[in-house]
């Protein structure tokens, strides 16, 4: 019952965060991109609730328009390594052989590189902008997942009930859809979650260094790197995203967990044993 | 008479490099008639499951071949299923028991009303109680796991049953109820059954004959020829 409580109040959160960037348009009490100098380096107060920046522009309207792009586009770009990496390594470690040899090696070689020079590497060659910078990332990242999810497979690939399984006439692909991924998926959907705050910070470091969103654009990371040398005298024009992307990632981490005791058998009902 | 089951010269050689090998099976041969029952014994790492994984094509042997009403057998047949020794571990953790009962029905392309109909009969059959369908395995005990091992072997209507040490992960009691609920399938559908072991007291109580198994090779054949 408390996991049950645990876990809605957290999709709660999630959703929250989400619908709040798909609508940010809508939420946001003035234009984040209107620039009136005369209001610039405003402190907190009622009139704008976290300040404004150099630019005058109001900073909880710009935090939560950046919140649009920024959790939009580390969502897509989970998503898009954690399902791409999960397929690679189940095909992997099941089938093997040298399909396995040729795919790890590659994997290794991109985990051996730094991952934010190859990322800066495949961005410059794309070009700067925000769906670049996901491609970027999700070039070099996808191995993690590919590692993790073949590890899993070849733990159970020779599982009893796997036998089992074949005996009952299951095909590979009915073996990886019933029997594999339910048994991997938790692992992986809790290095997806741990990795949203990780990808979040990597998109905004691309952005930094003009690879990711492009100004005026608001995206948490970059609003933090524009505000890094006024972090003693304005500190609101940092904090403010930088407390959007720890509260984001925090929710997303405790989303992750919660979500992988729901999903386990093993902690939904009291074992028999117990 | 033609035996039912023939095993020929059956050879297993596991390779981890060229150099490493390690020769499990060197040419085991027997034949099984049909509603036999077949005691494998020998002692850990003899072979006996190796050699039950070969009957089922879930391996493939080095050499040799496995002739089933005639047949040579290549890959997995269906009418031949398996009872593992460890309940717990060949259901799926992930999925209920009743599931794992009724995959291969599915699999048959059964309609999902039927298969709960079958899974109800097979449960009454090996003295499940039906409500133990929606549960886990790490929900049910090692015993009523066995005996949903054997509904689930024995939904897909199979002539052979490979019992590897079905009963030694089980306590006493326990055994006897699982032997006894497969000596009764026995009686009642002509089941042919190899039953791994390495009990010689229970071989010798459950089976119309058996082999031993040792070093790779059959060493001695017990009960009528």
């Amino acid at each position: 019952m408390k996991k049950k409580i645990k876990l809605t109040i957290m999709s709660c959160l999630v959703v929250l965060i989400i619908f709040m960037a798909i609508f940010a348009t809508y939420i946001c009490p003035y234009d984040p991109y209107e620039q009136d100098l005369s209001v610039a380096y405003q402190a907190p107060g009622l009139e704008h609730l976290m300040g404004t920046d150099a630019y005058g522009r109001d900073m909880f309207s710009r935090v939560i328009i950046g919140g649009q792009v920024s959790i939009l586009s580390t969502l897509a770009l989970v998503a898009i390594i954690a399902v791409f990496g999960t397929t690679i390594g189940i095909i992997c470690g099941y089938f093997g052989n040298k399909v396995d040899f040729v795919v790890m090696r590659i994997s290794d070689l991109c985990l051996a590189f730094p991952g934010l020079v190859f990322a800066l590497a495949v961005a410059a060659i794309l070009g700067g902008g925000i769906v670049n910078a996901v491609i970027a990332l999700a070039v070099i990242s996808w191995p993690k997942y590919s590692r993790v999810a073949r590890g899993l497979t070849l733990s159970i690939k020779d599982s009893t009930y796997i036998e089992a399984a074949k005996l009952a006439g299951d095909n590979s692909l009915q073996i990886i859809c019933r029997h594999v991924i339910p048994n991997i998926i938790g692992p992986i959907i809790v290095t997806a979650t741990l990795d949203i705050g990780t990808m979040m910070m990597e998109i905004a470091g691309l952005s930094f260094l003009g690879l990711g969103a492009q100004p005026p654009v608001a995206e948490w990371g970059s609003m933090m790197s524009n505000g890094r040398s006024m972090l003693q005298t304005y500190p609101w024009v940092v904090l403010s995203p930088g407390i959007a992307i720890f509260i984001s990632v925090v929710i997303f981490n405790l989303f992750g967990d919660t979500l992988r005791d729901a999903v386990d058998p093993k902690n939904v009902s009291q074992s028999f044993s117990k | 008479m033609e035996p039912f089951i023939k095993v020929e010269n059956i050879c297993k050689t596991f390779s981890r490099n060229d150099k490493q090998n390690t020769e499990v099976l060197k040419g085991i041969s027997f034949q099984v008639n049909k509603g036999e029952c077949l005691g494998i014994v020998g002692e850990s790492g003899c072979g006996k499951s190796t050699l039950a994984r070969i009957m089922l094509g879930l391996i493939p042997a080095t050499d040799g071949k496995i002739i089933i009403n005639g047949e040579e057998q290549k890959g997995i047949r269906l009418g031949s299923q398996m009872v593992f020794q460890n309940p717990n571990e060949s259901f799926n953790p992930r999925k209920t028991i009743g599931y794992g009962v009724g995959e291969g029905l599915k699999n048959k392309g059964v309609p999902q009303d039927e298969i709960d109909e079958q899974i109800d009969y097979l449960f009454d059959m090996c003295g499940l109680q039906r409500e133990l369908k929606n549960k886990y395995p790490h929900q049910i005990s090692g015993g009523q796991c066995q005996r949903a091992a054997i509904a689930r072997a024995l939904a897909m209507k199979p002539d052979i049953l490979v019992c590897d040490e079905a009963t030694s992960a089980l306590d006493v009691t326990v055994q006897k109820q699982v032997i006894e609920l497969l000596q009764e399938l026995r009686r009642k559908q002509n089941l042919t059954i190899i039953f791994i072991s390495h009990n010689m007291a229970l071989v010798e109580m459950f089976c119309d004959r058996a082999i031993l198994i040792e070093n790779g090779t059959t060493k001695r054949t017990f009960g009528p020829t």
